[in-house]
């Protein structure tokens, strides 16, 4: 057996420890062994000189009593089921209400979206009214024209204003979508910001 | 020898080897192995022991890249030896009284 598997076989016997009381024996017996090694003893023998591993953990053990010593990992595993099946109350509770937040922050970021876009479509509707105003006053003019010449250019004055404003809401629709849609990219490019993973390039 | 008395004697020989210089565990076999013989898992304990009671003090110093773990004894250490030796009439007081039991023959 060599220092590592000796070592190694240890810290196996030894489990029942925390890592850093294990820690402080492997380094101890490292250190023996390597004096050993280093008068002039092979390896081999060094750790053959140390001890039996199998009596030398039962030696540590017992003068270890009175320390804290780890649960068994069996013992801990049905002990961490237990626990989490009389913890449900608790943690699924607490679950469920941080599903629920979760839930209700998705559905303001929705509602957010769905009210910014209102601005450009009530101003596209807007230009719809304005255009669909024009085209009936653009309709009846024919009609006036024969009956009254004062009516047909109040109705003309009319046609030209809604027209007008037709075009004002309709470039106000386009230059809102535009804005909305790159703010919309940078928003939700922020809000995935934290999912992203980063990747370095080399 | 009995192992409870050699676990009380193991203590002086360490603090002992120590009055002469500070050392690390294999040297401290091969000295105290001089005298009583000792194994590397009966060092540890009464290592710890000593250090838990303020006997000695440990330090690491690097050594053909590795650390080697130096013990050095402490003023209160070298009290605890001399109170050892000034005990020594008295042990041999209980020595004479074991023996002279031991030897009667009624």
């Amino acid at each position: 057996m060599n220092k590592r598997q000796f070592l190694d076989a240890l810290n196996k016997e030894l489990r029942v420890l925390s890592r850093s009381e294990r820690k402080v024996f492997i380094s101890y017996y490292d250190e023996l062994i390597e004096d050993e090694i280093e008068s002039g003893t092979l390896e081999e023998t060094a750790v053959s000189v140390v001890g039996d591993v199998k009596q030398i953990a039962n030696d540590i053990l017992k003068n270890q009593e009175g320390t804290k010593i780890k649960l068994s990992s069996t013992r801990s595993k049905v002990f961490n089921i237990v626990l989490l099946v009389l913890g449900f109350p608790l943690w699924g509770s607490l679950l469920l209400m941080l599903a629920l937040l979760l839930l209700m922050l998705a559905l303001i970021v929705l509602m957010g979206y769905m009210l910014i876009w209102f601005i450009p479509l009530i101003l596209g509707m807007g230009a719809m009214l304005f255009l669909g105003m024009g085209a009936t006053f653009i309709y009846f003019l024919p009609i006036t024209i024969s009956q009254n010449l004062a009516a047909t250019f109040v109705l003309l004055g009319l046609t030209a204003l809604a027209i007008g404003g037709a075009g004002i809401f309709g470039v106000a629709t386009l230059v809102s979508s535009k804005c909305l849609v790159k703010g919309s990219i940078t928003f939700t490019r922020l809000l995935l910001r934290p999912f992203h993973r980063k990747e370095i390039i080399t | 020898m009995d192992a409870q008395l050699k676990k009380g004697f193991l203590e002086y020989c360490i603090l002992a080897v120590l009055c002469k210089g500070d050392s690390y565990g294999y040297q401290m076999i091969k000295d105290v192995s001089t005298c009583i013989n000792i194994s590397e898992s009966t060092l540890y304990p009464i290592l710890k022991r000593l250090e838990t009671g303020k006997f000695l003090s440990t330090y690491s110093v690097e050594h053909n890249s590795r650390l080697r773990r130096y013990h050095k004894i402490t003023p209160s250490g070298r009290a605890y030896l001399q109170d050892f030796l000034k005990q020594w009439p008295q042990i041999i007081d209980i020595y004479e009284f074991i023996k002279e039991g031991a030897e009667s023959h009624e």
